[in-house]
């Protein structure tokens, strides 16, 4: 039987008032794909997260900063989660 | 850095209780009074940024801003006058500066960087710190600072959070390996209390002073996140992206 880990998505200003929560907690499969996982996040959330998140081609946005325990996730396509962990996810911000 | 002025009792008058922060001292104040500063824009973070770099004694400071000042510029922008409003921004900032510090020397440049002049204005300073509401902007400064060897603090802000990315050609990844593209969802306008783009700047500035006194430990290849909703501060470590089209060969 697959076993699950918990996953806790803390979200940054604008994700988090979409939300209404910085921090939640998702049980998944062990060695879920990041952005499998990211997909059906958007996917719960739907509306503007999902629009902020992926683009009209549904690919992940190269320009979010999606960090694993305080990691830049450069290559999210290219992640597994394989065990617990925190992902932080944030738009981008250039307000001067 | 250009130029060897050496301190003088009055700038010792000036800066002696900042003269005594563990590891600063003369030599530390020196290098920030033979220190050239590009900061564009002026605005609500920018503005901070230019009045805490004068505060600490930074020889000169390039002010890059264009435009006339608005009444909804002043929530904020805190180099700015009403006296001033319908005047040149960068001009109000500067008026304000001077009054503050009349011992460093300022020049103003009533532009915001553009594609054209970011090239000719970083390479005017010795740091740049990026307060511009665009990504654009950001983009072509930090093209220019790579491009000269310029370290460069990026500083933004949104609502109640905000960032700070300090950027060592060749030492640290750039913006673009942050943003490798621009966000399309960016809007020109955004919600801003003044005390949080305030508060932003002058974390900038200390990263400044820091790589350019070597007082303390500059957030090298780590983005600095702050959210102010609950005063919690985050470190994200950064890394280069081997096909960044700007810091990559
Ligand atoms: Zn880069």
């Amino acid at each position: 039987m697959e076993s699950e880990i918990p996953i806790t998505m803390t979200y940054a200003g604008q994700l988090a008032g979409i939300v209404g929560a910085s921090e939640e907690t998702k049980p998944v499969p062990q060695g879920t794909a990041l952005t499998s996982f990211l997909r059906d996040t958007a996917n719960r959330h739907g509306g503007r997260f999902q629009e902020l998140l992926f683009d009209e081609n549904k690919q992940l946005r190269r320009a979010l900063v999606i960090s694993i325990n305080g990691e830049h996730a450069l290559d999210p396509e290219a992640l597994s989660l394989t065990r617990p962990c925190e992902i932080f996810i944030m738009t981008p911000i250039a307000g001067g | 850095m250009a130029g060897e002025i050496r301190l003088t009792n009055q700038d010792r008058s000036f800066y002696e209780w900042q003269l005594d922060v563990p590891g600063m001292g003369e030599e530390g104040q020196s290098k920030l009074r033979n220190t050239t500063a590009l900061v564009t824009r002026l605005g609500g973070l920018g503005g901070p940024i230019a009045f805490s770099l004068a505060a600490a004694g930074v020889g000169k400071l390039i002010l890059a801003h264009g435009g006339n000042l608005e009444p909804s510029d002043l929530n904020r922008q805190i180099l700015m006058r009403h006296d001033d409003l319908n005047t040149p921004r960068a001009q109000s900032a500067a008026k304000t500066l001077h009054s503050f510090n009349p011992h460093i020397e300022l020049e103003t440049v009533e532009s915001h960087v553009t594609a054209d002049n970011a090239h000719g204005l970083v390479s005017k300073a010795d740091i740049v710190f990026d307060a511009a509401p665009r990504f654009t902007e950001r983009f072509w400064l930090n093209e220019a600072c790579v491009r000269s060897n310029t370290p460069m603090i990026d500083a933004a802000m949104y609502s109640m959070e905000g960032q700070v990315l300090t950027i060592v050609p060749g030492v640290t990844p750039c913006l673009a390996c942050l943003y490798p593209e621009e966000p399309p969802h960016w809007k020109r306008r955004f919600p801003v209390i003044g005390a949080v783009s305030a508060m932003i700047g002058n974390m900038a500035v200390l990263e400044g002073i820091k790589l350019l006194t070597g007082v303390g430990k500059p957030s090298l290849g780590e983005m600095l996140y702050v959210d102010t909703l609950t005063m919690g501060l985050r470190k994200i470590t950064i890394s280069r992206r081997s096909d960044c089209h700007v810091c990559q060969p």
